[in-house]
């Protein structure tokens, strides 16, 4: 294509829209308007499920709530060597417990 | 239609004042609308918003700028929001636009039903261009060459000066020749 052609054709589709007629909305605009001003507002809790039910915030909010959980068990773990004062520690001894039970004693088979 | 006239009717709280201001403006919205998101039902429903924006804030309006100015403005910032949501969905979430993975989105063919005859292709090949162009540029240029729009108008809507729209214009003029002849060239 020659350069003055060229020119031409680009210049012709710039003005492409010249004299062009305005596109018409469908009819009934103003019923269906009228329709969505009358349909009731959403409550505030409505808004909120709303936009905690897009998948995206769903999804960033168990993401976050993931970490966090993983965070605690993280730093839970690590702070459990924690030694409990001796004063607190009860011996078996004081209630004098039997530790064995006749019950679980298969060897002893007798009543 | 006459604005004193008008914001009087409003004032008054006139009940019939919604459905002229629909009639009469209905087209110039949905025309604009049409002019930036390239698809007939987005521009219905960005349509329907703008007149519901127009009601819920009619009674606030106190004719700081003409009405056909703020309906305008109104209608471009919801066809704007409506092509973000779109891309944003279309691209697949945030992240993907921060990092830029996916290469530059390819504008899809849009015949403009108000088109004469002779130019429908044409048009289209224009829009495809108009799709490319940065959003400033995109806009002052439908409402200049679509909407018919002075310069002076676009400056009121856009809430910029003449010069701004001159500079916006002549841009625009400079990126769709740049496009066409390299769409031109490649399809000749």
């Amino acid at each position: 294509m020659k350069k003055f052609e060229l020119e031409k054709l680009v210049e012709d589709t710039i003005n492409s829209m010249d004299g062009a007629q305005r596109a018409e909305p469908a009819p009934y605009l103003l019923t269906r308007i009228n329709a969505r001003l009358q349909r009731p507002a959403y409550s505030t809790w409505e808004r909120i499920s709303m936009i905690l039910s897009r998948p995206g915030v769903a999804i960033a909010g168990a993401t976050f709530l993931i970490i966090v959980n993983l965070a605690i068990f993280l730093t839970g773990n690590s702070s459990q060597d924690v030694k409990v004062p001796q004063s607190s520690q009860v011996s078996t001894d004081v209630y004098s417990y039997n530790t064995t039970s006749a019950l679980y004693d298969l060897e002893n088979i007798t009543p | 239609m006459n604005q004193p006239e008008l914001l009087a009717r409003i004032e008054n709280r006139d009940p019939t004042v919604f459905k002229d201001i629909v009639t009469h403006w209905q087209a110039m919205v949905y025309n604009t609308a049409l002019s930036i998101v390239h698809f007939v039902e987005d521009a219905e429903d960005v349509t329907q918003e703008v007149f519901i924006e127009v009601y819920e804030k009619l009674e606030g309006f106190r004719g700081a700028s003409q009405l056909q100015t703020w309906i305008y403005r109104i209608t471009i910032n919801k066809a704007l929001d409506l092509e973000k949501k779109k891309k944003r969905q279309k691209h697949g979430g945030l992240l993907r636009q921060i990092f830029n993975t996916t290469p530059a989105e390819e504008p899809v063919n849009f015949n403009h039903p108000g088109a004469v005859l002779d130019n429908k292709e044409k048009a289209a090949v224009l829009f495809k261009a108009l799709g490319r162009l940065p959003e400033k540029q995109r806009v002052a240029f439908a409402l200049h060459k679509i909407e018919g729009l002075p310069q002076q108008e676009i400056a009121a809507i856009m809430e910029i000066s003449v010069a701004a729209v001159e500079s916006l214009m002549t841009r625009a003029r400079a990126a769709l020749k740049n496009l066409l002849e390299d769409y031109y060239q490649q399809n000749s």
